[in-house]
């Protein structure tokens, strides 16, 4: 039980794109493009679920993964979004096309004050007080019953564009994944190859080397925070209009800690592994749903069964695969590369003990 | 009026004198040793130097530009750069990704060229790259371009710091104890490399050394601190022959690590 | 009215500090907060709720079994799952807090069911009033069981030497390890003790709030209160429960309900906006 935070002992590269990741993007684009022909409405509702929290795990991943400030607070993020798009289209009567962008900007500007008293923070401390900040919003949507129907909920109308409405799955489908796709390519790029991106894991991983190279960590903390909560602001949008019913219950700390689990269980810092992990965490209910059958009778609560099984799996990644699903990818890739001669090398990856390095600081 | 003027500077941690009235000038494109024994307030002199520790009293000053409040990301874009004493790479970026880092200051992209990396950014970090690679070539890393830092021997990690240090061009730069953890040829090596940052770069070099062949070999001048003050100052010969710096710790054996 | 309000708020106030002890011992030596703590406490009330109801026990004797089952249940769970991540990353084990806390509520739902349960009064309803304020015989009991509890668990650390293994630990754990105190044993303990401190709160306070699955969410409320008291010292804690417990209910009585209810929340975050490293934390720098 460490002190110090986003040191793992293993030292995967964090793998910058390659030719091979466009063939692998280019082959993979018109597969999800034709897939709702072939998927029923359940599937089709299912991936744009898991396409609105891609959204939102490439979002977090930008503040924890990138940055490595900890945030137990995100569904704050994405209510605030979910209630500024519904708001606007109802209330004011503007467009979706506008309203989604907005909702995007006022949860960046949420994200703006949250950050204030977070620069501050670190690690634990940083966790609880997200944690509040959360609590403190869903106290806020109850409160302000008059606007956002309280503990009832409210209903949100479909999206139109350009007066044509979006009323099935499949359209949904299609409105969606352009901008999810651009969305992960954004964040990507920004990671890979930005000054900005440099900027921000040299913050996780050494503040006084960020410092001393010219990085503002204020600055460039708020910017994880503003950027961040955009991507939560966005898929909230997207998540009111689709869901069509929004209330306090679908943003509580269950979510927030989804959210987080998602980012950690497909790998810190990669936009790959925010992708497999949110697919992962949201269709592993499905998953359950399937195996449920041949379960013995009293462990077929479902519900109940559900979490037990999401509980032990975030368990088992944290303590057998800490560096995720794209760390494990990554040891594969290798392992095929070199198979004949993989014994040597591979030592790298083998999981080194030090114990209690913390207390070396 | 020199390059870098150190003013009666004076730092303290709580009730505890780090340093008291240290003065200090440095040329341009000198290289200067600041030895003395642990927790004679070396670092803390770089520290205070590069904006980590509050100064109490006194004032730095480069090329006449007063660096005594400023911010440390701040006192970077003057072109002030550092190694650390215990590496601060970033361990799972490659070490061409760190050596990049340093050159955060000298990239200026917008969030939206970044995020679409089209364009200017991309024409910017091809310059980048370019440059990263040279100066590792330099170094003689630039085998290691793809490695994660954090799976690097020491050694190499310790140059690709100086690499991320080097590659902006500094005017000054700050090495924290560069050998330690070297062995003999490596440093030796080392000793080539520090002159050849001067003489290519024409950058000052203040570092914090306790090899004392590397300092006797390397310096212009050896500044001598024991228990946070001044004990004494000048060229590396007549640093050596000094009586009371040997007196001090000269003569005695002292250990290599810590500072 | 206001004097009404303060006495009440001390009770709240030391079902906080209760409930932080917990937090504090596990904090003190592993430097990890332990989200699942208000479900140790739930899983204390629910052995001890069915040891009363279906084996017949005493009250008191039902207390002592439950808390030493939980004791044990924390034991195992530091054990099997938290042991295995000595050295990773802090926010590793947090999330790995948090998946025990999921894992408990669900388990004790398939147990228990999720409806609320009457968790029988261990010394009967009585209310006192003197000079019109009231004072209530479960309050009284907790504010008493508290202070007992910090008590004991200050003497333990301070006099046996178990106690002075745990607190060398806290301070430097590679100078224990070195003089011969093994770490894993003192988190393992650490473990046992909170989660039967967690039992004895969750036993103390299922009386007022009915038995419930989401008592940890309670227990969630309690982390201001620690860290009010800077999150190390157990007096500190009953310090912050109190403070905390007097103010919240001295909230209600001018700002709205919903205030009131986030207060714990709010209180925590100004405290931190304020001073990052909580009230009485010391300002850690990094050395270069």
């Amino acid at each position: 039980m460490s002190i110090k935070s986003g040191n793992s002992k293993l030292y995967l590269r964090e793998d910058r794109e390659k030719r091979s990741d466009w063939i692998f993007f280019i082959l993979v684009l018109p597969v999800i493009f034709v897939l709702p022909l072939f998927l029923g409405s359940y599937s089709t509702y299912l991936c744009n679920l898991v396409g609105i929290y891609i959204i939102i795990a490439v979002g977090l991943n930008i503040l924890t993964g990138y940055t490595g400030q900890v945030s137990l607070g995100h569904a704050a993020f994405v209510a605030c979004g979910a209630y500024a798009s519904a708001l606007l289209v109802t209330r004011l009567h503007l467009s979706f096309l506008i309203a989604m962008p907005l909702a995007g900007v006022i949860t960046s500007v949420a994200g703006l004050i949250t950050a204030i008293p977070a620069l501050r923070l670190k690690g634990l401390y940083l966790a609880i007080a997200t944690m509040a900040f959360s609590f403190i919003v869903g106290e806020a949507i109850v409160a302000l019953s008059d606007l956002t129907g309280g503990v009832g909920g409210m209903f949100v109308p479909n999206i139109v564009v350009f007066g044509y409405k979006i009323s099935t799955d499949r359209q949904f489908f299609y409105l969606l994944f352009p901008l999810v796709i651009l969305l992960c390519l954004a964040a990507k790029a920004v990671g890979d190859h930005s000054r900005i991106g440099r900027a921000f894991f040299a913050i996780r991983d050494s503040e006084p080397a960020a410092e001393a190279f010219g990085v503002s960590l204020t600055q460039y903390k708020i910017l994880a925070f503003v950027l961040s909560s955009f991507y939560a602001g966005v898929a909230g949008s997207l998540l009111a209009h689709y869901l069509g019913m929004i209330g306090p219950d679908n943003f509580t700390l269950m979510h927030s800690i989804q959210y987080i689990v998602m980012v950690v269980v497909g790998g810190m810092g990669s936009v790959a592994g925010s992708i497999m992990g949110a697919v992962f965490i949201s269709l592993l209910p499905e998953g359950i749903r399937i195996v449920k059958d041949y379960l013995p009778e009293f462990l077929r609560q479902e519900q109940e069964l559900h979490m037990v099984i999401y509980a032990l799996v975030m368990l088992g990644f944290m303590i057998f695969e800490p560096s995720g699903m794209y760390g494990r990818w990554l040891r594969i890739k290798y392992y095929m590369k070199r198979f004949p001669f993989n014994k040597k090398k591979a030592r790298i990856f083998k999981r080194r003990e030090i114990k209690y390095s913390s207390a070396m600081e | 009026m020199s390059f870098l003027e150190i003013d009666n500077l004076s730092v303290s941690f709580g009730g505890l004198k780090a340093l008291t009235g240290v003065s200090l000038s440095v040329g341009r494109g000198e290289i200067l040793a600041v030895v003395g024994p642990n927790g004679a307030g070396k670092s803390t002199l770089f520290n205070a130097v590069n904006g980590f520790v509050d100064v109490q009293g006194g004032s730095i000053r480069l090329e006449g530009k007063e660096l005594t409040r400023m911010a440390v990301h701040k006192r970077a874009t003057l072109g002030i750069t550092r190694t650390f004493q215990n590496l601060e790479l970033l361990p799972f970026k490659t070490a061409l990704d760190n050596i990049l880092m340093g050159l955060h200051l000298k990239i200026h992209t917008g969030l939206f060229s970044s995020a679409i990396h089209f364009g200017k950014n991309r024409r910017m970090e091809e310059r980048a790259e370019a440059e990263a690679l040279g100066v590792m070539s330099s170094l003689g890393i630039r085998f290691c371009r793809d490695s994660p830092a954090g799976s690097l021997p020491f050694v190499t990690r310790r140059m690709v710091e100086l690499a991320r240090a080097l590659v902006s061009r500094p005017v000054l730069m700050l090495l924290d104890e560069p050998s330690s953890g070297m062995n003999e040829q490596e440093t030796r090596e080392l000793g080539k490399v520090i002159k050849w940052i001067r003489a290519e770069y024409g950058t000052a070099i203040i570092l914090v050394e306790h090899d004392m062949s590397l300092v006797m070999g390397i310096s212009d001048r050896v500044l001598v601190l024991n228990f946070g003050m001044k004990l004494s100052e000048g060229p590396p010969d007549r640093i050596k022959r000094d009586k009371q710096v040997q007196e001090a710790f000269l003569g005695k054996s002292y250990d290599d690590a810590g500072g | 009215m206001i004097l009404q309000q303060v006495v009440s708020g001390i009770a709240l106030g030391s079902i906080y500090a209760l409930i932080a002890v917990g937090f504090v011992v596990i904090y003190k030596a592993t430097k990890v907060i332990n989200f699942a703590q208000g479900d140790l406490m739930m899983i204390g009330a629910y052995v001890c709720y069915t040891l009363i109801t279906q084996a017949h026990l005493g009250f008191f004797t039902a207390m002592a079994i439950s808390t030493i089952a939980t004791g044990i249940l924390g034991f195992l769970l530091e054990r099997f799952t938290l042991r295995p991540l000595l050295g990773s990353p802090l926010f590793t084990v947090v999330i790995a807090t948090l998946a025990i806390s999921i894992l408990l509520r669900s388990t004790a739902t398939m147990i228990w069911g999720a409806n609320e349960l009457h968790f029988p009064m261990p010394l009967g309803e009585q209310t006192l009033s003197v000079a019109d304020i009231n004072f209530s015989s479960a309050h009284v009991f907790i504010t008493a069981a508290a202070f007992l509890i910090v008590l004991v668990f200050s003497l333990f650390f301070r006099f046996t030497k178990l106690g002075t293994a745990l607190r060398a630990v806290a301070r430097n754990q590679i100078g224990s390890v070195l003089s011969g105190v093994s770490v894993e044993r003192v988190f393992s303990i650490s473990w046992f003790l909170s989660a039967g401190v967690g039992a004895i709160a969750g036993m103390l306070i299922a009386p007022l709030t009915f038995l419930k699955i989401d008592m940890g969410n309670l227990g969630l409320l309690a982390i201001p209160a620690a860290i009010l008291g800077g999150f190390e010292s157990l007096p500190g804690a009953i310090v912050g429960g109190l403070i905390l417990g007097i103010s919240e209910n001295l909230s209600g009585l001018f700002l709205p309900l919903s205030v009131k209810r986030i207060f714990p929340w709010i209180v925590l975050v100004l405290v931190l906006t304020i001073r990052p490293e909580g009230i009485f934390g010391e300002h850690k720098k990094r050395k270069l």
